[in-house]
């Protein structure tokens, strides 16, 4: 029994009031008074969090459920988080001599991950890429939470931290995974919705397809469900670019039939691999292994993942010329 | 030190409005030191003389410097050409590098050094200050300057004594000759310790001359003491007498009415907001956040699962102090701050019905060159129930999250914590040790004594501290922060800094602003006519209905 000191006074008349999440209902920096208790990260207006440490930890008042219920939680790479990064990382170093002077851009090169735990289980791992001046990046992560992942005072915690077991390929190179990362929100899903299983690659998915770009060079499947996710691929190249949206410019469209030209081309010379090697690594444990998946009929890879360990990461190796040409790399990815 | 290139400008303007808004009368000085590198230090000391000599007209007399052991212990850009423009923009008839003084005096240099008509170089007597005082503080110089927890015969701390105790009885020797020949309104200092500092601040109350101890944060706060308050045992014990008696009779007596503010600051000190974690910075890391104690008890697992603690047991937190800081300036059951630290340690080895997690200084480097805190962690490593770390490596709400007691002898986590109800024994005094909200001890014996019956208290689950308790260290919170921290437009508030938007903003309001009735003269008026300890935003004598009306609130 965790002691509890008698004459403990945390709370002040000017206190946010107690307001446990419910499902449907979201924690926003706009409304944060289910989060109850927050540590290496701040509060924001905008944002729920913005991560300043190794290791944050989200504790969240939520109202009672007896059944499993879907979370949520948005993860934003921006560059104001970089500063707010370095600025606690510059303090931390000169605590004698804090001085205000303009923080440098938390150091992130290529995409990283970030884990994702709740109550100490690895339930989700996000995959971001570095915020660029003016751009964000965006990722939903989805996990299922039972009654029993509540902490003994009913209130529910996150840990986002550094993934040790991740594979090297998604390490990136960066100061520190979590820096220049945000929760923007956490939601609660409604207990009637069981969501499935999603993919994280450092680019929001539309229509339940994914871009994951080369410069990634694979994605993280987030189960959410026990039930066994089929994650599907193809080759960029090898599928019609979509229509442009809006109203674009005459130089836009220009651009478009060149890149319509090009991706030709490459299907031309790469032809349809019969086999695609993909290596994937189970994130509880870092366990990797190498499967070959037959291409189907239209032109889609298809493999059934074991993710009753939780969130997998999966890296495409193509081989010949779908490895080397201009334009190769990027994959369609689909999880159902 | 930040580029100030709208110093000499600043310093135009600042000539300016001083000229019509002080008064000087030459047959009298208040003596204002100017020993910080920080210009904000300097600049609050010639506000307050300055706002002093409109009631009591004098002239400013000024002692400056910085010799080579503080250049190199503890200053980094000391700018002596500034710090005189600025005391001569407000006034300042003289301005004495009075460490190069006492350098010159102990090689025999006889040069006249004329201050206000007095030669300081001339052949002064010896200083008549006890040779104990004197002593004591030749030891406290010696130990900071060698940057060790105590002093002793190695050759590293002689040879740092054999500078200090010569440079110590010549400082002695020159405040008391100024203090004897001129005549002396007041002293302003920033600082009470060490031999260039403190053997002035020793000197005037010798001399029954009020001490006024601008402090180097918030908006402008003062302590004044008195030389009919003093006590015999430190020059902060009367302080420390006085301020209680002043919380007693005219803080907390309206704390219905204050408690709305006290709750305000206690709410914004959670979050670092005005710092009152002194030694704390990085907004996140510093602060609470948490709710009530279900949260903490979330935390409190992680946290003491990191440790190597066991969350159910009661644990005690002891803060060590930045072990060369100002020895012995107070009333303190042990000889030095390393001495409190290592029998607190040596109590906990043999109390392992609780966890105990200690806690190095976050400014220790600039304190400590002999390793204190790492060699005694390292000695008592592998003991289940002790946990060392630096403080900075824990963020304050690991650590509210695991104190359930917390130990120190004057440090202000002895505020910090009761004010969430977490209790605090000191075995020291301070500035709010008198206010009835921790426990103070003043023998080893009773410590030891206390700290049992303290841990008896919370294995039987009883509040170790009560509601008026917290409620009292609130309310030194919100007197520390508010009620005695004064807004001025002529002193900008610690936090702005002291580059170019400072010295502009100040600017600002010496040009376009009439003064009267600006809070820095109106609160030193009321400081100085009424001998209060402290500077105080509102006259806290007034009825609750009167200090309602003058706080701007509905009542």
């Amino acid at each position: 029994m965790t002691y509890r000191l008698p004459s403990l006074r945390l709370e002040t008349q000017f206190d946010l009031p107690r307001l446990p999440l419910r499902p449907g209902e979201a924690a926003t920096g706009a409304r944060p008074h289910a989060l109850r208790a927050l540590e290496g990260a701040a509060r924001g207006p905008h944002v729920l969090a913005r991560l300043q440490r190794s290791e944050s930890l989200l504790v969240l008042d939520v109202a009672p459920f007896d059944e499993p219920l879907a979370l949520t939680v948005v993860l934003l790479a921006d560059q104001l988080s970089d500063d707010t990064w370095q600025r606690a990382d510059d303090a931390a170093r000169d605590p004698a001599t804090p001085r205000p002077t303009a923080p440098r851009t938390a150091w992130v090169r290529g995409a990283r991950v970030v884990a994702l735990s709740v109550s100490g289980r690895l339930a989700a791992a996000g995959v971001l890429q570095r915020a660029t001046a003016g751009h964000t990046c965006t990722q939903r992560l989805t996990t299922v939470v039972q009654p029993s992942d509540l902490d003994p005072e009913g209130t529910l915690s996150l840990t986002l931290s550094e993934l040790s077991t991740a594979p090297a390929w998604l390490s990136g190179r960066v100061e520190h995974p979590l820096a220049g990362v945000a929760v923007a929100r956490v939601r609660l899903g409604a207990a009637a919705h069981v969501p499935g299983p999603t993919i994280s690659c450092g680019r929001e998915a539309a229509g339940g397809r994914a871009l994951v770009p080369r410069s990634v060079g694979g994605l993280v499947v987030n189960p959410a469900t026990t039930h066994p996710p089929t994650l599907a691929l193809a080759p960029r190249t090898s599928l019609p670019r979509p229509p442009l949206d809006g109203d674009v410019g005459t130089g836009r469209r220009l651009r478009e039939v060149v890149a319509s030209a090009r991706d030709r081309a490459v299907r031309h010379a790469t032809g349809v691999p019969q086999e695609l090697p993909l290596e994937v690594t189970t994130l509880v444990d870092g366990r990797r292994h190498l499967v070959r998946i037959v291409v189907d009929d239209d032109g889609w890879n298809r493999l059934m993942l074991d993710t009753r360990g939780g969130p997998v990461a999966c890296r495409p190796l193509p081989e010949g010329a779908a490895a080397r040409l201009p334009g190769t790399g990027d994959w369609w990815a689909e999880v159902s | 030190m930040p580029e100030l290139t709208k110093l000499r400008p600043f310093c135009q303007t600042a000539r300016n409005f001083w000229q019509h808004h002080a008064r000087r009368d030459p047959r009298r000085v208040i003596l204002v030191e100017a020993m910080s590198q920080d210009l904000r230090v300097t600049l609050r000391n010639l506000s307050v003389a300055n706002a002093l000599s409109r009631l009591e007209p004098a002239d400013v007399v000024v002692y400056s410097g910085a010799d080579a052991g503080w250049s190199q212990v503890v200053w980094s850009y000391f700018d002596l050409d500034a710090i005189t423009r600025l005391c001569e923009a407000y006034g300042a008839t003289d301005v004495v590098d009075v460490h190069a003084l006492v350098d010159a005096r102990v090689a025999g240099a006889t040069d006249p050094v004329l201050v206000h008509g007095l030669d300081l170089a001339g052949p002064w007597p010896d200083s008549r200050i006890d040779p104990q005082r004197l002593a004591h503080v030749v030891q406290a110089t010696t130990a900071r300057m060698a940057q060790v927890p105590r002093t002793d015969d190695t050759d590293h701390v002689r040879s740092w004594r054999e500078v200090v105790a010569p440079r110590a009885h010549e400082f002695a020797r020159v405040y008391d000759a100024m203090l004897d020949h001129l005549d002396v309104v007041a002293l302003v200092s920033s600082h009470v310790d060490y031999d260039s500092f403190g053997l002035a601040v020793e000197a005037a109350l010798r001399h029954d001359v009020p001490v006024l101890f601008p402090q180097s944060t918030g908006g402008l706060k003062v302590y004044g003491l008195w030389p009919e308050q003093q006590r015999d045992e430190a020059v902060r014990a009367g302080l420390t007498t006085t301020l209680g008696a002043f919380f007693e009779d005219h803080v907390w007596r309206h704390h219905e009415l204050l408690r709305p503010a006290s709750e305000l600051t206690t709410h914004r000190s959670k979050q670092v907001l005005g710092r009152p974690s002194w030694w704390r910075p990085g907004r996140a890391h510093s602060a609470v956040d948490m709710g009530g104690p279900d949260d903490r008890a979330v935390l409190r697992r992680a946290a003491c699962s990191e440790l190597g603690l066991d969350p159910d047991r009661p644990v005690v937190a002891v803060f060590n102090h930045a072990v060369s800081d100002a020895l012995g300036t107070n009333v303190e059951a042990y000889p030095d701050l390393a001495t409190w630290f290592e029998q607190t340690l040596d109590h906990a080895v043999e109390r392992d019905d609780v966890g105990w997690l200690f806690l190095d200084h976050p400014s220790q480097a600039l304190y400590d060159s002999t390793e204190f805190f790492a060699t005694i962690a390292r000695r008592h490593q592998g003991r289940s129930h002790l946990a060392f770390a630096r403080s900075m490596d824990l963020s304050k709400n690991t650590l509210v999250a695991v104190a359930d007691t917390v130990l120190t002898v004057r440090g202000s986590v002895s505020n910090e914590y009761p004010a969430l109800g977490i209790p605090a024994i000191q075995t020291g005094w301070s500035e709010w040790s008198d206010c009835g909200f921790t426990t103070v001890v003043t023998t080893p014996e009773a410590y030891v004594s206390e700290l049992d019956a303290h841990l008896e208290t919370l294995h039987a689950g009883r509040p170790p501290m009560s509601e008026e308790q917290v409620e009292r260290a609130r309310l030194w919170t919100w007197f520390y922060r508010a009620g005695a921290d004064v807004t001025s437009p002529l002193v900008p508030p610690w936090q702005m800094g002291q580059d170019d938007a400072m010295l502009d903003a100040l600017a600002v309001t010496m040009l376009h602003v009439e003064a009267d009735a600006d809070p820095l003269f109106t609160s030193v008026h009321r400081l100085w006519t009424r001998r209060d300890p402290a500077l105080t935003r509102a006259d806290l004598t007034l009825s609750s209905e009167a200090l309602a009306d003058s706080l701007g609130w509905t009542r």
